[in-house]
């Protein structure tokens, strides 16, 4: 028996899952809900559905990001106090990583992207005209090998072509731009959706792997989010810097 | 009423995580005492950039949140299962910041099947003096000066507080900080001040003291820094910035300046003179004869000899939070979980409130 719970709330949608022995008990909202209200209770909901309590795990999982600041934290604080509070070990699962790992069952329904030769290129919304991005190859055994690392990109620099096998928020958002066929914009975009309903279940998927394989995952105490986006605020040095360059700039300007 | 009688061992963690400080505690309701505390300053962090940067602070706090609170257990010998409640900071704060303290404490207390307790972090340093030897018995007025507050309540017990006086814009602490900034000293160099005006003469500047005549108890503090910039101008030979030129940067004093301790004294005069004459006339009006004083600021010694002497002479008593409790800590937000343990609840649902008005509190109320 194997009970791995995952816990995914790094966009805009919430899920998680509790992967019992193949059967998944999951809950996903995508409504705008403030994921830090929604989070515990939902968890508990889920194992309350399954009879278990967070004692009867035998491992936690979260997707770590990356995502918006705050919901990566939200996933990561969770998981990491649950797995401390039960001594249980923990899994740290790229949530780029988890969204890929979909396409390994999901391609079928659409025939039209060649996921199989090219890599799958998950896309995500990053804000601030930016989308996090990863690519992937499916390895003979199935299994998908990350071979571009998470990235954080301007997004209207990022094209496809048109039966590339791409999904993700920022795919949705790049095929519109790009104003590939309509069919195309919807098996994208529903493709997401799909990928989306079972993040948390495919986060607590690969963890299940990993615990099968005896791996001990990471420390709780260390436990961190994948943050990318990593400049955040400028020094007071770094402002003094630039207002020195644009006063220069300014006094070149108007010796013109 | 539910109280500690029944428990085992009384014990309430705490977590606070609203600014720039990670704060972790365990205290025991039953016998009134702190039992483990640990915590992390952020100052070092922020200093570089002038202020608290929000999302570095929400990452800092969860680099060290859950390790400060395993090293707090450790160290009382305590495992979580033997704990009554998990605490923590629900607000006023940074949004990004309060949320990783809240939402270790939600899913802590949810995996070890305790209650929760969410904590406004104000009532954490009002209350806070109740922790020193002796303590002060209700009802008190409180002045609460911190970085983000000045405001004078009347307390007369345990969420019954009534607000008297409060600041019209700047606080206490931000005018501290923003006046050492002009005066060259780093990030935030409210204690830094105080260090150097004690080397300086008070009396060598005419800062303002706005309200201090208004005839209420409110503050502000937003001219006084206007006049500390104007002061640092004239030092550093500065010109005003022509009307209608783009706006020329602030000049700072360098620290070498003969004239910055006399400034420094001058400015915290005027700011302590401000905070002790509304004090007393708080004390006055209400007529209560004891006075306590949270929340950073209430570290500057120059106000509390001042205020000391004053009260006195109006026949009322001083008290103040023990030192390691004067800035942002986890042991006043289990201290005051303890005091509102009737509220704890199996609630995991995690609403943080970055605005959140002490006057908005209640009394204790047993949940159903
Ligand atoms: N000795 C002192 N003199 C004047 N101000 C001080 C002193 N020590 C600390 N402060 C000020 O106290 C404030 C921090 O207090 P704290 O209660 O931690 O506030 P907050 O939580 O609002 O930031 C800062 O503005 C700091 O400069």
């Amino acid at each position: 028996m194997s009970a791995v719970l995952a816990i995914e709330t790094s966009s805009h949608v919430g899920a998680v899952c509790l992967l019992r022995d193949g059967v998944a008990f999951k809950e996903i909202v995508r409504d705008n809900t403030k994921l830090s209200a929604w989070v515990v209770p939902a968890i508990d909901r889920v194992l309350r559905s399954a009879g278990l309590s967070a004692k009867a795990l035998d491992a936690i999982a979260y997707g770590t990001g990356p995502g918006a600041f705050t919901g990566v934290r939200t996933a990561c604080a969770t998981a990491q106090a649950i797995a401390y509070a039960v001594n249980k070990p923990l899994q740290a699962v790229n949530s780029l990583t988890a969204l890929a790992s979909v396409f390994s069952t999901a391609y079928s329904s659409y025939p039209q992207f060649n996921w199989a030769k090219e890599e799958i290129k998950v896309i995500l919304d990053a804000r601030m005209s930016e989308a996090f991005t990863a690519g992937f190859i499916r390895a003979s055994d199935k299994s998908l090998r990350m071979v571009s690392d998470t990235a954080l990109q301007p997004i209207d620099q990022i094209t496809f072509s048109e039966n590339a096998a791409v999904l993700g928020s920022g795919a949705v958002i790049v095929a519109r731009r790009m104003k590939l066929p309509e069919a195309v914009v919807n098996a994208i975009t529903e493709l997401t959706y799909t990928a989306e309903n079972v993040w948390a279940e495919s986060i607590a998927r690969i963890a299940a792997i990993l615990v099968a394989q005896g791996d001990a995952g990471i420390d709780p105490l260390t436990a961190e989010p994948t943050y990318v986006r990593n400049n955040v605020a400028k020094t007071e040095a770094e402002r003094a810097e630039e207002a020195r360059r644009d006063t220069f700039v300014r006094s070149e300007e108007s010796t013109v | 009423m539910k109280d500690f009688s029944t428990t085992r061992s009384g014990l309430v963690l705490g977590i606070e995580s609203s600014c720039d400080e990670t704060g972790i505690a365990l205290f025991n309701g039953r016998i009134g005492v702190i039992v483990a505390e640990s915590l992390h300053s952020q100052i070092l962090l922020h200093a570089p950039f002038g202020g608290v940067v929000p999302e570095l602070a929400g990452r800092d706090h969860i680099k060290y949140g859950l390790r400060l609170i395993d090293s707090t257990l450790k160290s009382a010998g305590i495992s979580g299962n033997e704990i009554e409640a998990v605490a923590y900071t629900q607000g006023p704060g940074l949004a990004g910041a309060l949320l990783v303290g809240a939402q270790l404490a939600a899913a802590l207390a949810y995996a070890w099947g305790k209650p929760t307790i969410p904590v406004h972090h104000m009532e954490g340093h009002l209350l806070s003096p109740m922790l020193a030897d002796p303590a002060p018995a209700f009802p008190f007025i409180a002045l609460l000066v911190s970085g983000g507050h000045t405001q004078l309540m009347r307390v007369d017990g345990v969420g019954r507080y009534g607000l008297l006086g409060d600041t019209i814009d700047d606080a206490a602490g931000e005018a501290f900080d923003k006046s050492a900034k002009l005066i060259g000293l780093p990030y935030p160099g409210g204690a830094l001040l105080s260090r150097l005006a004690a080397n300086g003469e008070e009396t060598s500047f005419a800062i303002p003291r706005p309200l201090l005549h208004s005839g209420d108890l409110n503050f502000s503090f937003a001219g006084l820094k206007t006049a500390v910039a104007n002061e640092v101008r004239h030092l550093t030979g500065t010109a005003l910035p022509a009307r209608g030129a783009i706006s020329a940067p602030q000049p700072i004093l360098p620290d070498d300046h003969p004239r910055r301790a006399d400034l420094a004294a001058s400015i915290q005069a005027a700011i302590v003179d401000c905070l002790v004459a509304k004090s007393v006339a708080a004390l006055k009006r209400t007529g209560l004869q004891r006075i306590v004083v949270a929340g950073g600021v209430g570290a500057n010694q120059k106000l509390r000899e001042s205020l000391n002497r004053a009260a006195e002479k109006v026949g009322a008593t001083v008290f103040y939070p023990p030192v390691a409790l004067c800035t942002d800590n986890g042991a006043m937000i289990a201290h005051v979980g303890a005091l509102r343990f009737a509220e704890a609840k199996l609630d995991y649902s995690v609403n943080v409130k970055p605005r959140w008005d002490l006057a908005e509190l209640r009394a204790p109320t047993p949940c159903a």
